[in-house]
C-alpha cells in the first residue's frame, strides 16, 4: 500500500530573474513499512523535499510552484496549519541532522518529550510520564527516569539523537523522515542509531524516508533509493540494482569517488567541476557539464526519468551503456 | 632511517576550572596522554579516532598552536619544545596546517592573494613582485586560476576554499603538513578531487603528512601508516595494509566494522560495540576502552596495557597482546 505520494513537486526560492528552483518536478512514492533512501550532495534538493512534506518550508522565501503531496489519500499541500499540526506526530515524524539545535536548550528532555505527547494525545500527566519513560527505554537510553530531568547539554550527541528519535516516535508516526540522522555522529554511534531505526521500523511497522549523502548508510538501511542532483531525480531503483547497475553517470561517479576500505592507493575517480549555479542551470541535462558520457543531445532537452526495466528509472539517455558496461 | 618528525610521550592536560578562567582548578581533562609516533619524510601517517579522542590536539601540538603539557617533538633533529620564538618561527616555516572548515579558516576580509601571501610576508622570503608571482604559481598548482587572486573567500565553493587553504600551506615550501580533517566538510565528489590533489602535491614535493580524519575509508586511501586513538591514547599503530587487514585492538576492529560499506548485503549487521566514549575528565581506570570492550578481562580494569609489538612495525596497547617481559615494568609504572 502506498503511504506517501509526491507528484511533480516544484519548489522555488525568491522571485523574478534570480529565482532558484530547488526542487524540480520530483515524483516518488513510499509504501507502508518501506525504507526509502534519498541521496545527493549539498544543493541537490533532498532536504527541501523533506521540509515540503512536513509543511515546514518557510514560505516566503520558498514557494511551492506546482505539484501535490498525498498522504493516505489526501493532498496535504491543501492542509491548514491546524490540520498539518495534527498530521505531524501521529502521521509523519521527523528527525534532523543536528540534535543539539533541534532540542530546546532551556527545557528538560522530559518536558519536551511529554509536551509532544500532550499536544497529540489526551492522556493523564502520569500516563504521559510513563509513555516518555517507555520511549526513552525503547531508544536505548539507560536510567530513563533520571534522564527525564536532564537538559540537552548534559547529553552526548548520540544520546541527543536518541532523544530526538524518541520524540518523533512518541506519537507512533506511520512515516519517519530522517534528514541526515547520523551525519554529526561518530561511526560507532552511527551504527547504533541505524540499527535502532531498523529495529523500530520492525516494531512499529513504520516507513522511513532517510536522507543522506553517505552511500554506505543507504546501502545499509534502504530498500529503495532515489538519487537527486541539482533539484531533480536522476535515478531511482531498488538498493541492490542501484549499487550493482548504476544507470546514471552521476550515480556512477558518486560510487566511484568513495574511497572504499577495500581499494588501495590509486588515484580516486572524481567528478570534475562543481554543482551548476542554481539560478542559471544548464539548458538540458543538469549534469551534462560534468558528465563523461555527454552527447550533443544532452544539451538540447532535459532527459525524462524513464523506466529502464524492473522498476529501475534513469534520467540518462545513455542508460543502456551504463547499466551493462 | 631517521624520521622527519618524532613525538615522544606527548601529553596535553587541560585544566577545567570552576566559573571561568580565574576559578579553582576542578579537574584535568586528559586530552592527549603519553603519545608516541614518528613520521618519515614523504610519508603519510593517518590519525583516526572518534570525536574527543585527542587527534586534533595532537596535530595542533606539533605546530605548538597548543602548548604540550609534557613530552618532546623532534623535527629535523631539533626539539621544537626547546626553541625560543625566533628559532621556532624559522622552524615553523617547514611545518604547516590545513584546517577542516574552509569557511572558518580564511579571513573573509582578505583577498585570496593576501591570504596566500601572508605567510610569505611574515617570513620575508620574497619581495613584493616575486610574492605576487608566487601566489599565481600556487593558485595554478592547486587547480585555481591566477585570476582568482583578487577575489574574496565568500565567492568560492567549499572545495575551492579548501584549495586556497592548501595554497597558503604550500606558500613557504613546507616539508610537513598537518591535515586536520581536510575533506570532512566536503561533498563526496569534491572530496575525491582534494584527496587526489594532496597526493599529487606529496609526490611532487616530497611532503610528509599527518592526516587526521574520522573517515576510515579516506585515511586508508591516503595513508602509508595509520595510528588509532581512543580517549587520548594511541591504541594501535601499523602499516596501513596490516592495520586494515588484521586489526589487533578490539577498538580498531569495532571501528572498521562500523563503517557502512557502499554495498548492499542480505541480512542485518550488528554493532560490534555498545555504549559511548567515556569522559576524558575521568577516564576509566586500567585500559580506557574496557567499558566498551567485548573482550574485557579482569586485568583490563586494573592495569593500563603496555605497548606490544606482535608483528614488526605493528604496535598495539591491549592486554590480549602481552608486551615483552622486559618492556612491561617501565610501561606499567608510566
Amino acid at each position: 500500500m502506498t503511504l506517501l505520494s509526491v507528484r511533480d513537486l516544484r519548489v522555488q526560492f525568491g522571485g523574478g530573474a534570480g529565482a532558484i528552483t530547488a526542487v524540480d518536478s520530483v515524483s516518488f512514492d513510499i509504501a507502508e513499512g518501506e525504507v526509502l533512501g534519498i541521496v545527493g550532495e549539498s544543493g541537490s534538493g533532498k532536504s527541501v523535499t523533506a521540509l515540503s512534506i512536513m509543511g515546514l518550508l518557510p514560505q516566503p522565501p520558498a514557494r511551492i510552484g506546482a505539484g501535490s503531496i498525498w498522504f493516505e489519500g489526501e493532498n496535504i499541500l491543501t492542509y491548514s496549519e491546524r490540520e498539518l499540526r495534527n498530521l505531524r506526530g501521529p502521521g509523519i515524524g521527523m528527525i534532523f541532522q543536528e540534535p543539539m539545535t533541534s532540542l530546546n536548550p532551556v527545557f528538560t528532555i522530559g518536558d519536551q518529550l511529554m509536551e509532544t505527547i500532550r499536544v497529540h494525545e489526551r492522556i493523564s500527566p502520569r500516563a504521559r510520564r510513563e509513555r516518555a519513560v517507555e520511549m526513552l527505554t525503547k531508544v536505548g537510553i539507560a536510567a530513563p527516569e533520571r534522564r527525564l530531568a536532564d537538559y540537552p547539554h548534559q547529553l552526548s550527541g548520540g544520546m541527543r539523537q536518541r532523544v530526538m528519535i524518541a520524540m518523533a516516535l512518541a506519537c507512533r508516526p506511520k512515516l519517519l523522515i530522517a534528514d541526515e540522522p547520523t551525519t554529526a555522529l561518530d561511526v560507532t554511534i552511527q551504527q547504533q542509531i541505524l540499527e535502532l531505526l531498523l529495529d523500530l521500523r520492525e516494531e512499529f511497522r513504520m516507513a522511513i524516508m532517510i536522507i543522506t549523502h553517505n552511500m554506505g548508510v543507504v546501502a545499509e538501511v534502504a530498500d529503495r533509493v532515489i538519487v537527486m542532483y541539482a533539484g531533480k531525480i536522476v535515478e531511482r531503483a531498488g538498493v541492490k540494482a542501484l549499487f550493482e547497475h548504476p544507470s546514471h553517470p552521476y550515480t556512477r561517479g558518486l560510487l566511484e569517488s568513495i574511497p572504499s576500505l577495500e581499494d588501495d592507493r590509486q588515484r580516486l575517480k572524481t567528478i570534475p567541476g562543481a554543482l551548476p549555479n542554481p539560478a542559471a542551470p544548464p539548458p538540458g541535462c543538469r549534469f551534462e557539464p560534468r558528465c563523461g558520457f555527454r552527447l550533443e543531445a544532452c544539451r538540447a532537452a532535459v532527459p525524462p526519468l524513464a523506466d529502464i526495466g524492473g522498476g529501475h528509472d534513469s534520467a540518462c539517455i545513455r542508460h543502456r551503456e551504463l547499466a551493462n558496461p | 632511517m631517521t624520521p622527519l618528525l618524532s613525538a615522544q610521550r606527548l601529553t596535553k592536560h587541560f585544566a577545567v576550572r570552576h566559573g571561568g578562567v580565574f576559578g579553582r582548578v576542578r579537574g584535568l581533562l586528559r586530552a592527549v596522554d603519553d603519545v608516541d609516533f614518528e613520521v618519515a619524510a614523504s610519508e603519510t601517517l593517518g590519525l583516526v579516532g572518534e570525536s574527543g579522542c585527542g587527534k586534533s590536539t595532537v596535530g595542533r601540538m606539533l605546530l605548538r598552536l597548543i602548548e604540550p603539557t609534557a613530552g618532546s617533538i623532534v623535527f629535523e633533529g631539533e626539539d621544537l619544545l626547546a626553541l625560543q620564538s625566533e628559532a621556532l618561527r624559522a622552524k615553523r616555516r617547514h611545518l604547516q596546517i590545513i584546517f577542516q572548515d574552509p569557511y572558518g579558516a580564511l579571513n573573509p576580509r582578505m583577498t585570496v592573494e593576501d591570504i596566500i601571501k601572508e605567510p610569505i610576508e611574515i617570513h620575508g622570503t620574497l619581495d613584493g613582485r616575486s610574492a605576487s608571482r608566487r601566489v599565481a604559481e600556487l593558485l595554478d598548482r592547486v587547480g585555481l586560476s591566477p585570476a582568482h587572486a583578487r577575489r574574496y573567500p565568500h565567492e568560492f565553493s567549499g572545495g575551492q576554499r579548501q584549495r586556497i587553504g592548501i595554497a597558503r600551506a604550500l606558500a613557504l615550501n613546507p616539508r610537513f603538513i598537518v591535515c586536520d580533517e581536510p575533506v570532512s566538510a566536503l561533498d563526496v565528489s569534491i572530496q575525491a578531487q582534494i584527496v587526489n590533489l594532496l597526493q599529487d602535491l606529496q609526490d611532487e614535493m616530497g611532503l610528509a603528512y599527518l592526516f587526521i580524519a574520522h573517515d576510515l575509508g579516506v585515511v586508508k586511501h591516503i595513508s602509508d601508516r595509520v595510528a588509532v586513538m581512543y580517549l587520548g591514547k594511541i591504541v594501535e599503530i601499523a602499516e596501513k595494509r596490516s592495520l586494515y587487514a588484521e586489526p589487533l585492538h578490539p577498538y580498531t576492529q569495532a571501528l572498521i566494522a562500523a563503517v557502512p560499506e557502499p554495498k548492499p548485503r542480505a541480512g542485518r549487521r550488528r554493532s560490534a560495540i555498545s555504549g559511548e566514549i567515556p569522559s576524558a575528565l575521568n577516564p576509566p581506570r586500567g585500559c580506557r576502552f574496557h567499558t566498551r570492550c567485548p573482550h574485557v578481562m579482569p586485568i583490563c580494569r586494573e592495569l593500563e596495557p603496555a605497548v606490544a609489538e606482535p608483528k614488526p612495525g605493528h604496535r598495539v596497547a591491549c592486554h590480549l597482546y602481552p608486551a615483552a617481559a622486559a618492556a612491561a615494568p617501565t610501561a606499567a609504572t608510566a
